[in-house]
């Protein structure tokens, strides 16, 4: 039991100061502090070098609402995330499921599924590009021997976003995979053995005891990928910069083309805080399922 | 016990996907050792005949990639030692010091969670730019040493810890001081294994903010300085001396991979345990 | 070495007060075991004097020094937890090391003081064992070295034997006593167990609810319970309790108590705080019921439990009241067999309404 009389609170206050100074210091500089100064940079036309700002009020925010840019970088977004979040989810449940357990050959499966989470987004991307090259790719020599011509992937319309959706299931599976196993760990072996002995299929095991016992860990992961997924730039900016014909510009490559290539700072920032409301708005979302989880 | 031949499917199942899942790296693996000449012509086969590594001797030698690798090297150490440091200081005054305004503290720190890299990478943009401090190990660090999952991972194990513990230390005449570094970090070295390693891993690969600190290539970080030359898609610079540049960067990064995978997963299952 | 004084102590948090000034005098080289339900302030108690939880009125004085404001470590207390509290990642050396390091003793000194416990303590093989590695006897062991090396002035038990299997806290409780014999140390030792409390204490304090009930000798505690409380929680197997009225009252003390079965007992009671017509509960000690087919007390057998020295018969009475009787002798009734009780008069506690004893001796003690 904890004890919060002022006595203890003041011997413990100068030590706590000590000790939280470090990061609290960091964390206003590099944290807080440029969140507020955010804010304060979208109402300015900012630019990046030359020192030229301008006091612009909510022009920005109107310019964003106006702007079919920012709306066909939203959908994109979220596109890729509809794609993306229910593959991931169930890729990393089913590996999840079959690699759950003892024995050698589970664990390193499980070490070779999550082994390309470590790679960095550049490597992942050179590898995926070549993968599904036309010429040189690994996919080509398949469609030339059925005697087609190989799919340009990522320079096509219909299928620049699912390459990316590809390439980011086998960067990411990792995390959410472990989320699972961590949760499938948790269930009680009994409830297994107490299962069989009541004759349950294995199908039926999966239904009534392996699902329900990780329910809340599926949330987490649903939750943890769509804020994942909605900061998508790497693979976009270097697998198809955007294209074709904006058909895969994401949200976080606008805000970087218009920050840093049109060097219009004020009005990137503008974007990146829309950015921030919407996934502030699904971490709301977690919390609120998160609470609704402990009630129960 | 039952069902042995369906289990033991599933796993042969499960096998042959990840021969899938790694072909392209062992692909990208053989390829950094073929000689640029025979990639122009074909990209195919997996053995590395012929056999070179003039590719890694081009990467050491010509490239700038042991410079580059040695800025991520030097930044993801002292960003996650700093880390470390600073996250399990505060740890343990959320978790075991009473003091004013704790519960306000600690919630403004959680709140930093929602707070993501891209909503704020402009304004540091701009502070480090005032300060003229772009290029420079300092503007790759700083801004990842706000971690607040760091705080609330130590915070949360720091509780975890036995409250006799520390009581007991006291009555050992032990100070605060003592009570942090002979008592709780001796006994934090799993956590701070897994927080230590999930640091270095995402400032290895951070992409975002070194791309728009780091202009010049002098200063690359590994990650960033690979995206320059795949840009142009191994055309200056030949497609086997790409691969080995690649190659050459991850291995660091899968090394500590193979020798911690246990704590990672571990770790995985702890922050997601509460 | 020194004593230690509680002057009406109090512990509240926010608005529920769990201790409500406690006073309290324990003498240079006493041991006291303060024991009590859980729940009961004991433990809150003993972590207050330890200075591990903070004072919310009143004074502990160390030594005749007040305590109030001075930090756990300079107390000159040591504490023995009941889950021992041992350092996971330190050898044995080190974990009673610990203190006299962080007291800036000389690593010689510090040697010499962990080795003399361990040969006391019979832990020397094990010095470099960590905890994992030990039994939970020896756990226990080092627990209590750690406290010794310091040569506190007092040592704080907190239910150390609480996680000791049967046997091994039979054997723990001895030596912690020899070990009091052989210091002459203050000690004072939180316990639920009263067996403990009766075996290990000089004098024991029962609390309840956060106040003491009544302090002494653990003779005096089971010979003259002050009220129903500690008749009931002193003693095993418990006290019985009979309700009856007084029938009539002689200046000198002898009464009859009327059981609701309409049975007359005789009874000795203070004449001063009855008279004839008080409601009042009677208490017999199992052992000092003998079963008579002429007694008053005549009902039907429940249960008979033989722990081969003596006999435990458990019988519901007619008039509706469970009681447990102790015999010596093997009388062995069946289940469900008559049987009737007689007291032996002179050890019938009687207790007033309100629950305080106002058994004769209790007058007679005060007037001798």
């Amino acid at each position: 039991m904890t004890n919060r009389t002022p006595q203890r609170m003041r011997r413990d206050g100068r030590a706590a100061l000590i000790f939280l100074a470090p990061f609290l210091i960091i964390y206003c500089v590099f944290l807080i502090f440029p969140l507020f100064k955010a804010v304060f940079i979208s109402f300015h036309d900012w630019e990046l070098a030359g020192g030229y700002r301008e006091w612009i009020g909510f022009f920005n925010y109107e310019d964003l609402w106006y702007d079919d840019y920012f709306w066909k970088a939203l959908g994109n977004t979220m596109r890729f995330a509809a794609m993306a979040v229910p593959s991931m989810t169930i890729l990393a449940l089913l590996l999840a499921l079959g690699l759950h357990g003892h024995g050698r050959v589970r664990a390193v499966l499980r070490s070779v599924f999550f082994s390309s989470s470590v790679f960095s987004v550049t490597v992942v991307t050179l590898v995926w590009q070549m993968v599904l090259s036309p010429d040189r790719g690994l996919i080509a020599p398949i469609f030339r021997s059925m005697g087609m011509e190989p799919i340009n992937f990522l320079g096509s319309v219909e299928w620049a976003m699912p390459s990316l959706v590809i390439a980011t299931l086998w960067w990411g599976v990792g995390l959410p995979m472990a989320l699972f196993l961590a949760a499938l760990g948790q269930i009680p072996d009994e409830l297994y053995e107490a299962a069989e002995l009541d004759h349950a299929s294995r199908w039926s095991t999966l239904r009534y005891i392996t699902l329900p016992g990780i329910r809340h860990t599926v949330l987490l992961v649903l939750v943890l990928q769509i804020v994942g997924q909605f900061q998508i730039f790497g693979q976009a900016q270097l697998m198809t910069k955007g294209g074709p014909a904006n058909t895969t510009l994401t949200l976080v490559q606008y805000i970087y083309n218009t920050g840093f290539r049109d060097w219009q700072v004020g009005y990137a920032t503008t974007i990146a805080l829309a950015l921030f409301v919407v996934m502030a708005g699904f971490s709301m979302l977690q919390l609120w399922l998160g609470r609704k989880g402990d009630d129960q | 016990m039952r069902n042995r031949f369906s289990d033991r499917l599933i796993v042969v199942a499960v096998a042959l996907f990840a021969v899938v899942w790694l072909i392209p790296v062992v692909w990208v693996l053989v390829m950094s050792f073929k000689p640029d000449e025979v990639l122009m012509r074909s990209t195919a086969g997996f053995l590395p005949v012929p056999f070179t590594i003039e590719n890694y001797a081009r990467v050491m030698t010509v490239a700038k990639v042991p410079n580059w690798l040695m800025h991520s090297v030097i930044v993801s150490f002292l960003m996650t030692f700093i880390v470390l440091v600073i996250s399990s200081m505060a740890g343990y005054a959320f978790a075991r010091l009473d003091f004013p305004f704790k519960r306000p503290l600690f919630v403004l720190v959680v709140a930093g969670l929602m707070v993501p890299e891209q909503a704020i990478f402009i304004p540091l943009h701009t502070m480090f730019a005032d300060w003229g401090m772009h290029n420079t190990h300092t503007a790759l660090i700083t801004p990842r040493l706000a971690v607040p999952i760091g705080v609330f991972l130590m915070t949360q194990f720091f509780r975890s810890i036995p409250r006799e513990l520390e009581e007991a230390a006291r009555l050992d005449h032990a100070s605060h001081a003592t009570i942090f570094l002979r008592i709780m970090l001796p006994l934090s070295v799993p956590a701070l294994t897994t927080l230590g390693l999930f640091t270095f891993i995402h400032g290895w690969n951070d992409y975002l903010w070194p791309l728009v600190s780091a202009t010049s290539k002098d200063m690359y970080t590994v990650t960033v300085g690979l995206a320059s030359i795949q840009g142009n898609f191994g055309q200056s610079e030949g497609l086997g001396t790409l691969m080995a540049s690649a190659v050459f960067a991850s291995a660091p990064i899968m090394l500590l991979f193979v020798i911690f995978q246990r704590f990672i997963v571990a770790g995985v299952a702890m922050s997601a345990g509460k | 070495m020194s004593g230690v004084s509680l002057r009406d102590l109090r512990k509240s948090y926010g608005a529920l007060d769990v201790i409500h000034g406690a006073s309290l005098d324990i003498k240079e080289g006493e041991f006291v075991v303060f024991v009590g339900p859980s729940g009961c302030g004991k433990s809150t108690m003993l972590r207050m004097i330890a200075g591990l939880e903070e004072i919310s009125g009143g004074t502990v004085s160390i030594g005749g020094k007040e305590m109030n404001a001075v930090p756990a470590r300079d107390r000159g207390v040591a504490m023995v937890f009941q889950n021992y509290a041992l350092y996971p990642h330190m050898s044995v050396r080190e974990n009673m090391g610990f203190g006299l390091k962080n007291m800036g003793f000389a690593k010689k000194d510090i040697a010499e003081r962990v080795n003399n416990a361990a040969e006391i303590l019979q832990l020397t093989p094990y010095l470099d064992r960590k905890p994992k590695a030990l039994s939970g006897g020896q756990r226990q062991r080092v627990a209590i070295g750690r406290a010794i090396v310091r040569e506190p002035d007092v040592f704080l038990f907190d239910e150390p034997l609480s996680n000791l299997d049967a046997a091994l806290r039979v054997q723990t409780r001895t030596e912690i006593s020899q070990l009091h014999a052989r210091l002459g140390a203050t000690m004072i030792y939180v316990t639920h167990d009263q067996t403990e409390a009766l075996t290990m204490a000089d004098r024991i304090v029962v609390l309840r609810d956060g106040v003491i009930e009544q302090v002494g000798a653990p003779l005096d505690l089971y010979d003259r319970p002050a009220n129903l409380f500690v008749a009931g929680f002193i003693g095993a197997p418990k006290m019985n309790f009979l309700s009856a009225v007084l029938q009539q009252v002689a200046p000198n003390g002898a009464a009859t108590a009327k059981i609701e079965s309409g049975e007359v007992i005789p009874v000795q009671v203070s004449p001063a705080h009855a008279q004839a017509g008080d409601k009042v509960t009677l208490g017999l000690r199992p052992e000092n019921i003998a079963v008579d087919p002429a007694g008053p007390l005549k009902g039907k057998v429940d249960l008979v439990e033989q722990l081969g020295n003596v006999e435990l018969i458990y019988a519901t009475l007619d008039m509706g009241c469970k009681i447990v009787a102790e015999l010596r002798t093997r009388i062995s009734p069946l289940m469900g067999d008559r049987i009737a009780f007689r007291s032996l008069s002179e050890t019938i506690h009687v207790f007033d309404s309100s629950g305080d004893a106002i058994t004769a001796h209790n007058v007679l003690k005060v007037a001798s």
